[in-house]
C-alpha cells in the first residue's frame, strides 16, 4: 500500500500519452462523428519513423519533423482518400474504412520498417529520477510536457480561433453550420489532420520509453479510445482527464495485482464504462467549460 | 428468370459449387482441401454478421471473442473433462450466446456506435484473460482435442471434415435467410435504415439488435469449435484482433445484405491471403495485412454491396443504360 | 373527469444552455385536429420529440389517455397509441412500401390484407412492390403517414406532412386528415402553412420560445392581437 503513490505517479505519466492519443480521437469525434480506429496506428506510424530515422544517424530534430510530416500526410490522405469520398455512406460503412485503414497503415508499416521493435534514445541523455520510491525515466517529463503543451495549444485552436469557432459550430449542428457558409467536410479534415498530428507528437516522446514496433498502434489506440471515452467522446478536455485516469489505473493494477491481468483490467474497464456510462464519467465537469 | 425463383436456383449454384470444391481444389494450384475447409469455417462466422451488420448496421470488431469462446470451451470440456466433442460444441454455443445476450442487454441500452468500441475493447480483454488463466493453458494452449465424430467415425482426415464443415454451412446459411426473410429480417433492416423511424413504427431496436448480436456469437462459436476440432489445438492467437477483422472484411468484401456474401467474402479473402503470401516483397505478415486493408477500403468506395450485389448493380445499370 | 386524450404538465426540455420547451402544460380532451404553429426554433419539433420518446425533458410528464409516457422508450410509446411522422422524411430505403407497413404489424394475423388496405387509404395502391427511391415526393409523404397509421394510433403527431407539397397533393392530404378525424383519430399538426392550419383545426395551439402564446378556435387565434404582432403579421411571416 506505502507503494501506491509511485505507481499512480507512474500512471500519471504514462497516462499523458493516452491523453493525447484520446484528444485525437475526441476532436474527430466530434467534429466528423468519425470514430477513428486508426489513431492508435497514426501514434505507431509517428514513433516508427522518428525512431527509424534516428536509428540510421538524422538529427532527432529532423526525425521528429520527419514522423510529422509522415503522420500529417497519412491524417490528409486518409480523410481526402477514404473518409470524404464515402462521407454519404452510412455510420458503420465509416467505422469499418477507419478500421481497413489501420489495417493498411499497420500492413505499410512493415512492409516499410520490418516487424521488429526500432530504438530511439532518450531526449537529453538516459537519465531517471527518484520519487516516492520509484524510478522514472525523464522521458517522462517531455511526455507530460508534450501532453501539456498540445492540450493548451488545442484549447487556443477551439476557444481563441475562428478555425476553432467554426469546428465548434460542426460539432454543435452541422446543418446549421453549412448554412452559415462552414464546410463540414473540411473541418473534417482540419480535426483528422490535428488528430495526426497530436498523435505523431505523442509517438515520438514516447518512442524512448517503448519501442515502437508496427503493432503498437492497437493497444495504444484502445487506451486512447478508454480515454476518450471516460471523458464523454466529444469533450477534449475530458479526453484529457480520462487518459490520466486510464494510466493510473493500469499502473495501480500492474503494481498490487499483476502485470499479467493488466491488459483485461484495463480494456475490462472500457467494457464497464461503455456499458455503465456510455455518456462518459467524466463529461458532467468539463462539459460547460469546451 | 422471376425474382421469386433467384433463391431456389442461388441454391442449386451453391450446392453444386460445394460438391465440386473437393475435386477441384486437389487439382488447381495453391488450393488445398485444408484451404476449403478454412473458407467454410470463416463462412460459418461471417454468416452471422450478415443480420448484425449488413442489416441493423451495427459493426462488431469483437468476434474472435466468441470464435475462442467456442473453441477453448470445446478444449477445456472434452480434454479436461472427457466430454462428447458435440456437446462441447453445443455447450460453447450456449456459453457464447449467454455472453452476447448479457454484453448486448446493455450496449444496446444506449444509441450512437458504442458497439464497434465495446466489442474491440471486450475481444481484447477475453484474449488477455485466455493468455492468463490456468483452466485454458495460458498462452500455450490447449492440444490434444478429439476428431469429431459421426455415427462412429472419427473426422480425423480434411475431405470428411470439410464435407461435415460444408453441410453446416449449408444449415447456416438456409437458417440465417429465413430469418432475412422473417418480419424480424424486414424490422432489422428498417433498424439499420433509420433506428428513429423504426422506433417510432413500434420495434424495439435494442432487443432486435440483441438478437442479432446473439447470432453473430453462435455462428462464430460454431466455426470456432469446428476449427479447434479440426486443428486439434487450441491457442490465444483464435481470439486474435485480426481475426474479428477478418471476418468483418470477408462479409464487407462478399456482400453483407445477403447471405451469399458469406461464402463470397470467405473464398476472395482466403485466396488473396494465398496469393499474397511470399509474393510481395517483406515479411508475410506486411503483405497479408496490407492487401486486406487495401481491399477492405477498396471493396467500401467502389462496391458497398459487395461481390454479392454486383449482378444487381449490374443489372441496375444494364436496366438504366437502355 | 375522465382522462385527456392527451395531457403535458410542466414539460422543459433543454439543449446545453437553450431551454427548447419552458415548463409547457395543456390537456386536450376531446379528439379532432389541434393545430400547432409557430416560428422556427419555438419548440415544435422538440414537442413531437419528447412525446415520442426521441428526447427525454428535463422536467414534466406526458400522458396518453391517462397512462403516464414519460420515460417510455419510443417503441412503447408507438405501441401505446402515440404515432409520429418526421419532418425530413425518414423511410427505410431498403424495404419496398407493403415492408414498411409489415414491420409495424409485425406477424400479426391479416397483416397483410390489412397494410393493402391502409395503402388503398392513403392512395398508395399499386406501389407495394416498389422502394421508397422510386416513388414522387407526395408519395413518400403518404407513406409517412400511413407507417404512422399502421398501429390504429389514438393520435398522430404531424410534423409539417405539407411541406414541400403542390396545392393539390396538399388538399389531397388536408381531406385525408378529415377523413381520419372524422373515424376517431386526435391528429396533432404542425404546420408552416397556416392558413390550411387555420382552416381544418379545431383547436390551434401557438408555442413561442418554448412557452404557450396562445390556444383557442382558429378564429380566437386568428383574432389574437399578441398572435398577429408576434407571428401572424403581414410581413412577418417567418419560414
Amino acid at each position: 500500500m506505502e507503494h501506491i503513490p509511485g505507481y499512480v505517479l507512474i500512471g500519471l505519466s504514462t497516462g499523458t500519452t493516452y491523453a493525447v492519443i484520446g484528444l485525437g480521437i475526441a476532436l474527430v469525434y466530434q467534429v466528423s462523428g468519425i470514430i477513428n480506429f486508426a489513431q492508435g496506428d497514426f501514434v505507431m506510424l509517428g514513433g516508427l519513423t522518428f525512431a527509424f530515422t534516428a536509428e540510421q544517424g538524422a538529427h532527432p530534430v529532423v526525425a521528429a519533423a520527419l514522423a510529422l510530416t509522415v503522420t500529417a500526410g497519412c491524417g490528409a490522405a486518409l480523410h481526402l482518400a477514404v473518409l470524404a469520398p464515402a462521407r454519404d455512406a452510412g455510420h458503420d460503412r465509416l467505422i469499418v474504412l477507419t478500421i481497413g485503414a489501420s489495417i493498411l497503415i499497420q500492413g505499410s508499416a512493415v512492409l516499410v520498417f520490418g516487424a521488429d521493435q526500432h530504438f530511439a534514445a532518450p531526449f537529453g541523455g538516459d537519465r531517471q529520477f527518484q520519487a516516492f520510491g520509484v524510478s522514472i525515466s525523464a522521458q517522462y517529463l517531455w511526455c507530460a510536457a508534450a501532453a501539456a503543451a498540445v492540450a493548451a495549444a488545442v484549447w487556443a485552436l477551439l476557444s481563441r480561433s475562428q478555425t476553432g469557432r467554426a469546428m465548434r459550430a460542426v460539432a454543435a449542428d452541422r446543418e446549421t453550420a453549412r448554412l452559415m457558409g462552414i464546410a463540414p467536410l473540411r473541418m473534417g479534415l482540419i480535426a483528422l489532420l490535428l488528430a495526426a498530428v497530436l498523435a505523431g507528437i505523442g509517438g515520438v516522446v514516447l518512442a524512448p520509453i517503448q519501442p515502437p514496433d508496427a503493432t503498437a498502434g492497437v493497444p495504444l489506440g484502445l487506451k486512447g479510445f478508454t480515454a476518450a471515452v471516460l471523458g464523454g467522446l466529444t469533450s477534449p478536455l475530458g479526453a484529457i482527464a480520462g487518459g490520466l485516469v486510464v494510466g493510473v489505473v493500469e499502473a495501480v493494477v500492474t503494481g498490487l495485482v499483476s502485470s499479467g491481468y493488466r491488459d483485461t483490467i484495463v480494456y475490462g474497464l472500457l467494457v464497464a464504462v461503455l456499458l455503465v456510462r456510455p455518456g462518459g464519467l467524466l463529461i458532467a465537469a468539463v462539459r460547460e467549460r469546451l | 428468370m422471376t425474382a421469386r425463383f433467384r433463391p431456389v436456383a442461388g441454391y442449386m449454384v451453391f450446392v453444386a459449387v460445394l460438391l465440386t470444391v473437393p475435386a477441384v481444389f486437389t487439382r488447381v494450384p495453391f488450393y488445398t482441401l485444408s484451404t476449403a475447409v478454412l473458407m467454410v469455417l470463416l463462412a460459418i462466422g461471417a454468416l452471422g454478421l450478415v443480420p448484425l451488420t449488413g442489416l441493423a448496421r451495427q459493426v462488431s470488431i469483437g468476434q474472435a471473442a466468441f470464435y475462442g469462446i467456442g473453441g477453448y470451451t470445446s478444449a477445456v470440456l472434452t480434454v479436461r473433462y472427457h466430454v462428447d466433442p458435440w456437446w462441447g460444441l453445443l455447450a460453447g454455443v450456449v456459453l457464447a450466446a449467454a455472453v452476447a445476450w448479457s454484453l448486448g442487454a446493455v450496449i444496446f441500452r444506449a444509441q450512437g456506435h458504442y458497439l464497434s468500441l465495446a466489442t474491440l475493447a471486450f475481444g481484447l480483454a477475453v484474449a488477455a484473460l485466455v493468455n492468463e488463466l490456468p483452466v485454458t493453458g495460458r498462452n500455450a494452449g490447449i492440444s490434444g482435442l478429439p476428431p469429431l465424430r459421426i455415427l462412429g467415425a472419427s473426422l480425423t482426415t480434411d475431405l470428411p471434415f470439410y464435407w461435415l464443415c460444408a453441410g453446416l454451412l449449408l444449415v447456416a446459411t438456409v437458417a440465417v435467410h429465413l430469418l432475412l426473410r422473417s418480419p424480424v429480417g424486414s424490422a432489422l433492416t428498417a433498424a439499420g435504415d433509420s433506428p428513429i423511424a423504426a422506433a417510432a413504427a413500434g420495434i424495439d431496436i435494442s432487443a432486435l439488435r440483441r438478437t442479432a448480436f446473439v447470432v453473430s456469437a453462435v455462428l462464430a462459436s460454431v466455426a470456432g469449435s469446428g476449427y479447434a476440432h479440426w486443428f486439434r489445438y487450441v491457442d490465444p492467437s483464435m481470439l486474435g484482433l485480426l481475426n474479428s477483422v477478418q471476418l468483418l472484411i470477408i462479409i464487407t468484401v462478399g456482400g453483407r445484405e445477403s447471405v451469399w456474401g458469406a461464402p463470397l467474402g470467405a473464398f476472395t479473402v482466403v485466396t488473396l491471403a494465398e496469393v499474397v503470401r511470399g509474393r510481395l516483397p517483406g515479411s508475410e505478415a506486411g503483405a497479408e495485412l496490407t492487401a486486406y486493408g487495401v481491399v477492405l477500403v477498396l471493396s467500401l468506395l467502389l462496391l458497398p454491396r459487395g461481390l454479392a450485389g454486383l449482378p444487381a448493380a449490374l443489372r441496375r445499370r444494364a436496366r438504366g443504360a437502355r | 373527469m375522465s382522462p385527456a386524450v392527451f395531457e403535458v404538465q410542466d414539460l422543459t426540455v433543454r439543449f446545453g444552455g437553450v431551454t427548447a420547451l419552458d415548463g409547457l402544460s395543456l390537456r386536450h380532451d376531446s379528439g379532432g385536429v389541434v393545430g400547432l404553429i409557430g416560428a422556427n426554433g419555438a419548440g415544435k419539433t422538440t414537442f413531437v420529440n419528447v412525446l415520442s420518446g426521441v428526447v427525454r425533458p428535463a422536467r414534466g410528464r406526458a400522458f396518453l389517455d391517462g397512462r403516464d409516457l414519460t420515460g417510455l422508450a419510443a417503441h412503447k410509446i408507438a405501441r401505446a397509441g402515440l404515432t409520429r411522422t418526421f419532418q425530413n422524411l425518414r423511410l427505410f430505403g431498403s424495404l419496398t412500401v407493403l415492408d414498411h407497413l409489415l414491420v409495424p404489424y409485425g406477424a400479426r394475423n391479416h397483416g397483410r390484407q390489412r397494410a393493402l388496405a391502409l395503402l388503398a387509404e392513403v392512395g398508395l395502391a399499386g406501389t407495394e412492390s416498389r422502394r421508397p427511391a422510386e416513388l414522387a415526393y407526395g408519395e413518400q409523404r403518404r407513406l409517412e403517414l400511413a407507417r404512422a397509421l399502421a398501429l390504429d394510433p389514438r393520435i398522430v403527431l404531424l410534423d409539417e406532412p405539407l411541406a414541400g407539397l403542390a396545392g393539390s397533393e396538399s388538399d389531397e392530404l388536408l381531406s385525408l386528415f378529415g377523413r381520419l378525424r372524422d373515424g376517431g383519430t386526435t391528429l396533432l399538426l404542425i404546420e408552416h402553412d397556416v392558413p390550411s392550419v387555420l382552416r381544418i383545426s379545431d383547436r390551434v395551439l401557438v408555442l413561442d420560445r418554448g412557452r404557450l402564446l396562445a390556444d383557442g378556435t382558429p378564429a380566437e387565434v386568428a383574432s389574437d392581437p399578441e398572435v398577429r404582432q408576434a407571428y401572424l403579421g403581414d410581413d412577418d411571416v417567418r419560414d
